[in-house]
């Protein structure tokens, strides 16, 4: 049959996901009836490798791109790399996680967390609005539980519910403008939605809209970038994000700082991927096409709140919330420039932004995994001189918590430079001709978010480096007995200090750059170019199905 | 060969790591086996600068030929560290962050100056570090890895990540072995530098991504650098060929020719474009030099730092690391904007160099507290450097590039007279030392030595670096009169100099000695055996320095002259730039 996938391909592909989805529902139905001492994090690691060694030997282009009209998941560059990402964090999460062996509800934990990653692998790999939402509530869902869970007795309430209701709205957010789009295009599917918002209507012939009426898709829009902007704590969407983080534990913090930032990112390269490619919007479509200052001022505002909010918090949960927020905002500076950017500079913007976003994960990830090593009943770290004399009692921690702020920071030889580097570059580089004032325009305030991003690095700078003069500079209050023995979360912390470095040595012993840089054609560009345009017979077969 | 430069990198990086994980093996051991690292890499960064003496004579054509940097052919280790686009064929370092470092004229004395202050820094502290000292002796090291990085490197991407890296070992050395303001100081010095650094890290990426942008042809673009050299030619060849391109049109006196008219007008508006997004990198550029070296008003973090870290630290700070800002503006502001540098070079750096001179000069006199005074009066001492630099031609530059050497050596010989003083008496206050000279007599008279080398005293090395700056300043190429006016102000910062040097001189060593008593079980001594390794050999090297500085003048000779060769071309290429508009 022409322009679908059979069933059959669709188990093949998504094999990782579905074992992690069907692992953790079986982990749930059996939870309650098993011995309590059952190895459930060792059972949900084995699970994960599986899901992992599947995704290796996966076949590639398992699937037909000229089907790309037609079928809701997709393989290209970008969701390859999601699905990576997603599940090596999952495996990476299992092992911070491993300490909820000590506590009631072991099963529900490791069940969750598989369910979150599936979510959030299928975010990546989804080329319709219903998969991506799909996705993304499998994210949410779980979150409110374990929040719940991992919450501390007197604001663990608040913090699960404030997560919630704000969640809630932003998936309403979504949805609404999900089915505005679905309105007026006729379709869910995510390339025809582009292709539709770049070229015109070809599958719903009968609609007489042109694309004078762009203003039209600005509503649907606005309101799916707002209801990710909550994954992805951008400024005015990340009230939520200090309370939050304050009332849980830091291995939570870790997954709330991380996983819906990277499915907030995925989704929103996915959805609005036509209109940041380099040189993606053709010269017809006026749609989307200053989206970009849009996305300017939102980085701006956000990276600058961040950073000068977080310089007014003493309480380290706090600090790293807001230190997320304004990281959230030099990724946008990637996305911002992408569609300004030539393929000849040799940077792009999505695959900066990338870049970035795993520079800080693996940065943020640490910290806290270090943090949540540290923090016992006993001796409880809230505030940032908690941490005095932590650099003589464990001093290889300190050193790894040394390394995740300056990476943080951006110090050379470490991930966050070349990020910054990389962001900074993109958004340097914007090329002009010297006759053209608009260009000109687009240049010099490009290159003023490359001084707005700086001048936030060096005033972050401060926030980090009090931490790291808790750790080091500060006498110790008191002894520390420090319970030595091995812990299964010291595994993805020497993962992330010899990831941190060597992302900012040599990146290609990571992954290769160019995986990056071909993220930022997803659409319309490249990958459209070798399909025929649907002749009627096809468009009834899109058509029945609306 | 190659491999000797290559370890001179390595030796601190493996000594600094060895030492910094000795934890139980005490603090006897760890210093002897950092001293031993650090006399290593003596040794190697001398043999280094003997081996090249001969060489570089050959190596003068070969930079005239290309009008660029050219690292000595037997010194360069290279290899891709992050790669954007395809390597292109002649142009291996096209596309890419390369790890490229080599020696040329430029860093040859600056690596055995680096080598020397550190060794000279291990002697200072050697019996007043006793607490975590495996870790303050790696840090040590690591910092000494990261100088000589910055030094020896030939791609911009890596000079930065190295000149940003000092920061580290800074920030921990200060503030854990510093005074009782440590913290702050630590914190301050490491933000300052932090934004200064990153501003230069934006004119980097700035030039280069205007670099990569073809302005003589819209066509093509030019393949991405990061190559130190490569880059001084780019901008060269944008700025000849605007210029030409300009000049041919207006030469065709009638533009009877539209076509030609037409393109004068684009070829205007490109050159105008060009000097102006030029200007802003050239700030950019300054601004982290401006920081580290430091001068006004970016100093502000500098009597702290120095005041509060460890005298051993504050010899290397006020040594080698406020050099690497001298350093960056000779390898990459002034070769890589020769023009921005002839239009602000007069009227901002020279006078912010002339302000820091007698600013300076000023506050040092006003201090009460040796170390603090020393403080002020490097910060002087290096507004002679930026004073040089800025004259733009080959006497001015060379002198500037003797008084980094000079100064270096001097601070670093007086800082050490410091820590001397410091860890007998604990305290370096004028009021609680005086008249020293007749109990300490070999002490005395080294301090007058090095006092008077630092003064300027013709014969001592301090004299022929300030002089040569100065004359460069005033002469007559420079076309106009502000910079006679600044050079005769200037001169005054030597009166300045010799005032409070002089008068410190007087306080300490001569008249009634009046000295604390800090510990009572031992007698306070005159020089030991190790104080006198480094005074002693470091006085010869003085004398000499002042009194035959030519093999130096010589064998910086060729990239002098490229630097002042680039900027002479800029400054004739002015009035074709400032065509009437």
């Amino acid at each position: 049959m022409i322009g679908s996938l059979l069933i059959v391909d669709y188990i093949q592909y998504m094999m990782p996901e579905i074992v992690l989805f069907s692992l953790a529902s079986l982990i749930l139905l059996l939870g309650p009836f098993v011995k309590k001492t059952t190895p459930w994090a060792l059972i949900s690691s084995l699970g994960f490798l599986l899901a992992y060694f599947l995704l290796v030997t996966q076949k590639r282009g398992s699937i037909d791109p000229s089907l790309l009209f037609s079928i809701n998941i997709l393989e290209d560059m970008s969701s390859n790399f999601i699905r990576h990402f997603s599940l090596g964090m999952g495996l990476y999460f299992c092992l911070l996680f491993w300490r909820d062996c000590e506590t009631d509800n072991t099963f529900e934990t490791f069940a969750l967390l598989m369910f979150l990653v599936t979510g959030c692998s299928i975010v990546g790999i989804s080329n319709d609005l219903v998969v991506l939402f799909l996705g993304l509530e499998l994210i949410s869902i779980p979150t409110y539980v374990l929040l719940y869970l991992h919450g501390k007795k007197d604001l663990a309430a608040e913090s699960a519910m404030k997560y919630f209701f704000l969640s809630i709205f932003s998936s309403g957010l979504i949805l609404l403008g999900f089915s505005y789009l679905y309105g007026i295009v006729g379709t869910t599917n995510i390339s025809a939605i582009s292709d539709a918002l770049c070229n015109g209507y070809r599958f719903k012939p009968s609609a007489d809209l042109d694309n004078s009426s762009g203003l039209l898709f600005l509503i649907p829009m606005l309101a799916i970038l707002a209801g990710l902007g909550f994954k992805i704590s951008m400024v005015p969407f990340h009230f939520y994000a200090p309370d939050v983080y304050q009332g849980t534990t830091y291995r939570m913090c870790a997954l709330l700082a991380t996983v819906s930032k990277v499915a907030g990112f995925a989704a929103i390269v996915r959805i609005f991927g036509f209109a940041l490619a380099q040189g993606a919007l053709p010269s017809s479509s006026k749609t989307l096409d200053n989206i970009y200052v849009l996305f300017w001022i939102l980085s701006a505002v956000t990276m600058t709140i961040g950073t000068i909010l977080g310089l007014l918090q003493r309480n380290l949960r706090r600090i790293l919330a807001y230190s997320s927020i304004s990281h959230s905002g030099f990724i946008l500076a990637g996305i911002a420039v992408a569609p300004k950017l030539e393929l000849a500079t040799g940077i792009d913007g999505i695959g900066a932004s990338f870049f970035y976003l795993i520079a800080y994960f693996f940065g943020t990830f640490g910290i806290f995994a270090v943090l949540d090593v540290l923090d016992t009943k006993e001796k409880p770290i809230e505030d940032w001189d908690d941490l005095a004399g932590i650099g003589s009692q464990t001093p290889l921690l300190a050193i790894c918590l040394a390394v995740f702020l300056f990476s943080l920071i951006g110090i050379p030889f470490t991930g966050g430079f070349l990020a910054k580097f990389f962001i900074v570059f993109g958004c340097v580089s914007v090329p002009y001709t010297w006759d053209d004032a608009l260009s000109k325009g687009t240049h010099n305030l490009f290159f003023l978010l490359g001084i707005i991003a700086f001048l936030n690095a060096a005033v972050g700078s401060w926030i980090y480096l009090r931490i790291l003069s808790g750790i080091y500079f500060k006498p110790a209050i008191w002894p520390r007995v420090f319970n030595t023995s091995f812990r299964p979360s010291y595994i993805p912390i020497i993962g992330c200090v010899f990831i941190v470095l060597a992302l900012g040595i040599k990146p290609n012993l990571v992954f290769n750059l160019n995986v990056l840089k071909g993220m930022a054609q997803p659409l319309n560009s490249v990958s459209l170019s070798g399909i025929e345009i649907p002749k009627s017979a096809e468009i009834d077969v899109v058509l029945k199905r609306q | 060969m190659s491999q000797l430069v290559l370890l001179l990198l390595l030796v601190p990086l493996a000594g600094g790591l060895v030492t910094l994980f000795l934890r139980n093996s005490g603090h006897e051991f760890a210093r002897k086996l950092a001293l031993g690292f650090f006399l290593l890499n003596l040794f190697i960064s001398v043999k280094l600068t003997w081996d090249y003496l001969p060489l570089l004579d050959k190596h003068s054509v070969s930079v005239d030929e290309k009008l660029t940097f050219v690292p000595l052919d037997v010194s360069v280790t290279v290899f891709d560290l992050i790669r954007f686009q395809a390597p292109q064929e002649n142009r291996p370092d096209a596309g890419a962050i390369r790890f490229f470092i080599g020696v040329d004229g430029l860093n040859l004395f600056l690596l055995p100056l680096t080598c020397i202050l550190f060794v000279g820094s291990v002697l200072a502290t050697w019996n007043s570090i006793r607490e975590k000292s495996h870790l303050y002796y790696g840090l040590m090291l690591l910092l000494q890895f990261s100088t000589i990085g910055a030094f020896l490197s030939f791609d911009v991407i890596l000079f930065y990540t190295f000149f940003e890296l000092t920061l580290i070992p800074l920030l921990f050395l200060i503030a854990m072995w510093g005074g009782p303001n440590r913290q702050y100081a630590a914190k301050k010095l490491f933000v300052y530098t932090l934004s200064g650094g990153l501003a230069t890290l934006l004119g980097i990426i700035g030039l280069v991504s205007a670099l990569n942008q073809n302005h003589l042809d819209d066509n093509t673009d030019l393949p991405i650098t990061f190559s130190i050299p490569e880059l001084i030619t780019a901008s060269h060849d944008t700025q000849m060929g605007l210029n030409k391109k300009v000049y041919e049109a207006k030469a065709d006196k009638d533009l009877q020719n539209p076509l030609l008219k037409s393109n004068l007008e684009v070829n205007k508006a490109r050159l105008d474009y060009w000097a102006s997004s030029q200007k802003w990198i050239f700030l950019l550029l300054a601004t982290g030099f401006l920081v580290k070296l430091p001068a006004f008003p970016f100093h502000t973090w500098q009597p702290t730092a120095y005041y509060e870290a460890p005298t051993g630290v504050t010899l290397v700070l006020g040594g080698i690391l406020a050099k690497l800002g001298a350093f960056g503006f000779l390898r990459l502001c002034v070769p890589l904007l020769p023009v921005p540098a002839w239009e602000l070079g007069t009227y901002l750096f020279s006078v912010l160099a002339m302000i820091a001179i007698l600013y300076g000069a000023a506050c040092a006199i006003a201090q009460d507290d040796l170390k603090r005074m020393l403080a002020y009066s490097s910060f002087s001492h290096l507004g002679f450097c930026l004073l040089g630099i800025f004259a733009l031609n080959e006497t001015g530059l060379t002198g500037s590039y003797l008084q980094m050497i000079n100064h270096g050596l001097n601070v670093g010989a007086l800082f050490f007279i410091c820590e001397i003083l410091s860890h007998r008496y604990g305290t370096t206050k004028f009021k609680d030392l005086q008249g020293l000279g007749s109990k300490l007599k070999i002490l005395s008279g080294i301090s007058v030595f090095y006092v008077m080398c630092s003064v300027g005293l013709p014969g001592l090395n301090g004299f022929v670096g300030e002089v040569m700056c100065l004359f460069g300043m005033f002469e007559s190429k420079n076309p106009n009169i502000t910079g006679k006016i600044i050079a005769s102000i200037c001169s005054l910062g030597m009166v300045f100099g010799a005032w409070y040097l002089i008068s410190m001189v007087m306080k300490v060593f001569f008249g009634k000695l009046s000295e604390p008593v800090f510990r009572k079980e031992d007698s306070v001594s005159d020089l030991t055996l190790i104080e006198k390794f480094f005074l002693f050999p470091l006085a010869i090297l003085c004398i000499f320095l002042g009194i035959y500085p030519q093999p130096m003048i010589d064998t910086i000779r060729p990239e002098i002259h490229l630097i002042a060769k680039l900027n002479l071309q800029a400054n004739n290429l002015l009035p074709v730039g400032k065509l009437d508009k």
